[in-house]
């Protein structure tokens, strides 16, 4: 299993490597020049050498890589020429948030998916399968924008505005545990119901295929009961699928939801990469970037070692 | 199922202790409202927009500050004891402190074991040592840049190198401990502004030495309040500055005022909440939300729900005909009368295309006539229609109304829409029809609106045989495309920063061509001349003349197309008090009273 991990990291590096030289080269060759952005309305050519050359932007190319490199390996990223905040600071305080957003609604639409998805193999063609097809049809069918502005006015707002009462707030977020509550709420029933649906028809595909199977018409012979079949033999068997597809989703967790986190103006990673890149604050983007690759491709080795686990027939090879 | 219904207990106590956990706000003050823009820095240094000044002014105190109420502007002693003595043929100012103003707390003060000292002269000569600092990065240097030899000689002796800032120069100089004197190379009548504005406050050193770039996070002022959370792009929470120095609610106002109850808390001490949140949105929908919920102490109508909050009486094509009352203004619908008051404020405001004056095609003598057949082509009426509800104000030439030198008859042969004529000018320009001319490069913003009124100018344009592109792109893109000169044409607009025409005019001045705010990079030397004139002069009917003559002068030379103004619709909840609407004042906070305050309190 060590060699294993060991082996799984030492791959990262060639990967983290290539996709360190793609970001250097779209922000700091092909991307915008921050040094206008940041001089103000009333800059002088002298203005722009100067800040040219206190952003290093003046050395050879090679040499900003290297240095950008350095920053990455000793987390001494500096300062957000936008927000002015300590970039690492940024990453800490905003993927509270994020996961706050994100997490217990990856928890409850995997949860209740991969039950209905079961639920509708077991009781495939009958009017259960039917039914949770067709609404799982529906809420893949409506965008996410539609259900956050729908949800936010009828649920958050309207209660408001008609019977003053406040059943969720409308926007905001308070930092620490329990203060949080309130807010993240709303925004996890959202992400619910929107991913219910995708999950729900992936989790029922997979699990028709293993319901198909010659050792569940054997354990149906045997008089296994409906739990026994479901949860022990057809749950066990598509577990590498369900890993697979949660944790890829993972990396995504912490990196937050930028739409939910603009309308709800929830203080995550989403929100402050969308104003990095509005604002082309390259430093943060360029982090982020490398964040989300790293991030990936340590949740891949994690599946990989999951998947072993749960299935032995998989070789940690 | 008894571990599931312990589960819901848990969470429900959970959640019912976060919604408690407001209790320890009450009995407090509390003022909340929002915008739909972040503040970038809380920095005197790094002041960049109107939003960055809405927070620094809560947090940092100025020198001097506009009179809340007065129309037209006035300035009133803020820190300063009195205004300013101004000798030396108006070029030397001496502005004497108020004493005993001390900053917040903070454990930036090492030598005083965290308690905050006394504000001093020498604070105010800081500021300014630190803005021509180059490797400080101010973003506010152009304030005062040309203006003082001595600081000149500072900026350019230390020029990408450390600073010194204990050498001493003549002309900006603490006299003592409460004296401030400075004296400018020239006259620079708008200087009063300038010191109005939160960039030119008081703050120390050894707190920006001790926090160095943290600084931004940290304010230390001596404002009437200070900052307890600074969720960036979110929300900032600020609570009453307990050591803020004696400020009253003004006795005088206009005649509205007193009819309005904005008179009603003469000579009370300010500030009059306890706790101010300010929410920050990047979306209009939530913001609107949040407003109608009772969320905010005012709001602003959001240009996509003017049609819900005003009624319409008929429509004439793209134009709408709204309701009026009495006062020509605009009756809201009958949901919202019911709730709000209604507050039009016209802004200061230049909204404009330029085409780039150096540019071989547009440009210069040479595309004199090209331009003015692509402004004759162009109906700006109609796109106020179409995009601002026809309720901006149009008005010709770069001299936006409410600030002198203004004039409503100001006339512009250039302003569309006549094909004839347009397609006349494109001839004589060598283009009959438009034939041999390239396609021309329009660069502008990105948003969905920005985008419409482009196209729509694109399709006006097209009719005489011009063809443009539109190249769309983020503000960050478009800043540095035009510092670079890099557009043919361009659709801006400009706040003004302080009321006086100089303001808008210093866009058309040659020496401030781009990287300077000259974006348009038009040079005329009858201008430049001109304004190097009115430049120096106080504000008399003379020196509007002068403006006058450089805005026909700008018009004659079609670099700039326009223009438009536009009016806010604030919306005031009944229950919020001494309300004044207007976006050069950003003190607003530390006036309003709310009535719930005054309920809870009976």
């Amino acid at each position: 299993m060590l060699t294993f991990i060991g082996r799984k990291f030492l791959a990262m590096i060639p990967t983290l490597f290539g996709v360190s030289i793609l970001v250097f080269v779209i922000f700091n060759v092909v991307g915008d020049d921050p040094v206008y952005l940041y001089l103000g309305k009333n800059a002088t050519a002298e203005d722009v050498e100067i800040l040219r050359q206190s952003l290093g932007l003046d050395k050879p190319l090679w040499m900003q890589y290297l240095v950008s490199m350095k920053e990455l390996l000793t987390f001494d990223l500096g300062y957000s020429m936008s927000s002015k905040q300590k970039i690492t600071d940024m990453f800490i305080k905003g993927a509270g948030p994020s996961i706050a957003l994100t997490l217990p609604a990856l928890i409850m639409y995997s949860g209740i998916s991969i039950i209905l998805g079961l639920v509708c193999a077991f009781y495939r063609g009958t009017w259960v399968d039917k039914s949770i097809a067709v609404l799982a049809t529906i809420g893949m069918s409506i965008s996410y924008v539609a259900v956050m502005i729908f949800a936010q006015y009828f649920i958050a707002f309207m209660p408001i505005e008609k019977w003053g009462i406040e059943l969720f707030p409308i926007t905001g977020y308070e930092t620490g545990f329990p203060d949080c509550i309130p807010y993240i709420i709303l925004p996890n029933l959202i992400t619910v119901f929107v991913a219910l649906g995708y999950n729900t028809r992936f989790f029922r595909s997979i699990a028709v295929e293993e319901m198909n199977k010659d050792y569940i018409r054997t354990a149906r012979a045997y008089g296994a009961n409906t739990r026994t079949i479901l949860f022990k033999h057809v749950l066990k068997n598509i577990m590498i699928p369900i890993i697979a597809r949660v944790v890829v989703t993972l990396p995504f967790m912490i990196t937050g939801s930028f739409l939910l986190e603009q309308f709800f103006v929830v203080p995550g990673l989403g929100y402050k990469l969308l104003h990095a890149i509005e604002s082309a604050d390259f430093k943060v983007v360029r982090t982020f970037t490398m964040l989300i690759a790293t991030l990936v491709v340590i949740t891949n080795a994690f599946a990989d070692i999951l998947n072993s686990m749960v299935d032995p027939r998989v070789k940690l090879s | 199922m008894k571990k599931f219904l312990a589960f819901i207990l848990m969470a429900s106590i959970t959640t019912l202790v976060a919604c408690s956990k407001k209790s320890g706000e009450q009995g407090l003050k509390v003022l909340e409202y929002g915008a739909v823009a972040v503040a970038g820095s809380s920095d005197p240094n790094d002041y960049a927009s109107m939003y960055d000044l809405d927070l620094g002014s809560l947090v940092y105190d100025t020198l001097y500050e506009y009179d809340y109420l007065a129309r037209p502007f006035k300035l009133i002693p803020g820190m300063a004891e009195s205004m300013p003595v101004v000798t030396n043929g108006n070029k030397t100012y001496t502005i004497k402190l108020k004493k005993g103003m001390e900053y917040i707390d903070d454990k930036c003060f090492e030598k005083t074991n965290g308690k905050g000292r006394e504000a001093v002269a020498s604070d105010f000569v800081f500021n300014l040592y630190r803005k021509a600092d180059s490797q400080s990065k101010s973003q506010n240097w152009w304030l005062f840049s040309g203006q003082i030899a001595g600081l000149d000689g500072l900026r350019e002796k230390y020029k990408g190198k450390e600073f010194n800032y204990d050498e001493k120069i003549d002309d900006l100089k603490a006299i003592d401990e409460h004296t401030i004197q400075f004296t400018l190379k020239k006259p620079f009548p708008q200087i009063m502004w300038v010191l109005a504005m939160a960039g030119l406050t008081l703050y120390p050193k050894e707190c920006v030495d001790f926090y160095g770039e943290d600084f931004d996070n940290h304010p230390i002022g001596t404002g009437p309040f200070r900052m307890v959370e600074w969720q960036k792009n979110a929300k900032y929470t600020l609570v009453r500055n307990e050591k803020y120095r004696l400020d009253l609610y003004p006795s005088e106002g206009e005649a509205q005022d007193k009819a309005a109850g904005r008179l009603a808390d003469a000579g009370a001490k300010l500030p009059f909440a306890d706790k101010v949140i300010v929410h920050e949105f990047s979306q209009s929908q939530p913001y609107w939300l949040q407003f109608r919920a009772g969320k905010a102490a005012w709001g602003r109508v959001p240009g996509e729900f003017t049609e819900e909050v005003f009624n319409i009486k008929s429509r004439e094509g793209n134009k709408k005909l709204w309701e009026k009352d009495a006062d020509n203004r605009r009756v809201l619908a009958e949901s919202y009368g019911k709730k709000y008051g209604y507050y039009p404020l016209p802004l200061l405001d230049f909204i404009y295309r330029a085409f780039n004056y150096e540019d071989e095609i547009v440009g210069g003598e040479k595309g004199k006539k090209l331009r003015q057949a692509i402004m004759l082509a162009h109906n700006i009426n109609e796109e106020n229609d179409l995009f601002y509800n026809g309720l901006n104000k149009v008005y010709n030439g770069i001299i936006p109304p409410g600030v002198g030198g203004f004039d409503d008859k100001t006339a512009n042969p250039y302003q569309g829409p006549d094909l004839e004529k347009a397609k006349k000018l494109l001839a004589e320009a060598g283009y009959p029809g438009g034939k041999g001319l390239p396609e021309l490069q329009y660069c502008g913003g990105n948003n969905a609106r920005t985008m419409e009124q482009a196209a729509n100018f694109i399709r006006n344009v097209k009719r005489i045989g011009v063809k443009i592109r539109y190249d769309a792109m983020r503000f960050a893109e478009l800043s540095a495309k035009l510092k670079q000169k890099r557009c043919q044409m361009m659709g801006l607009a400009w706040g003004g920063d302080w009321p006086d025409a100089q303001n808008f005019i210093q866009l058309a001045y040659g020496p401030n061509k781009s990287p300077g705010s000259n974006n348009a990079n038009y040079d005329s030397p009858k201008l430049n001349k001109i304004y190097e004139q009115a430049s120096v002069m106080p504000d008399t009917p003379e020196r509007n003349k002068l403006y006058a003559e450089m805005n026909a002068i700008a018009i004659e030379d079609s670099a700039y197309m326009g223009s438009m103004a536009r009016t806010r619709d604030y919306l005031i909840p009944f229950g919020t008090k001494n309300f004044k609407p207007e976006e050069m004042i950003h003190t607003h906070a530390k006036y309003i009273r709310l009535d719930k305050w005054d309920n809870k309190e009976k």
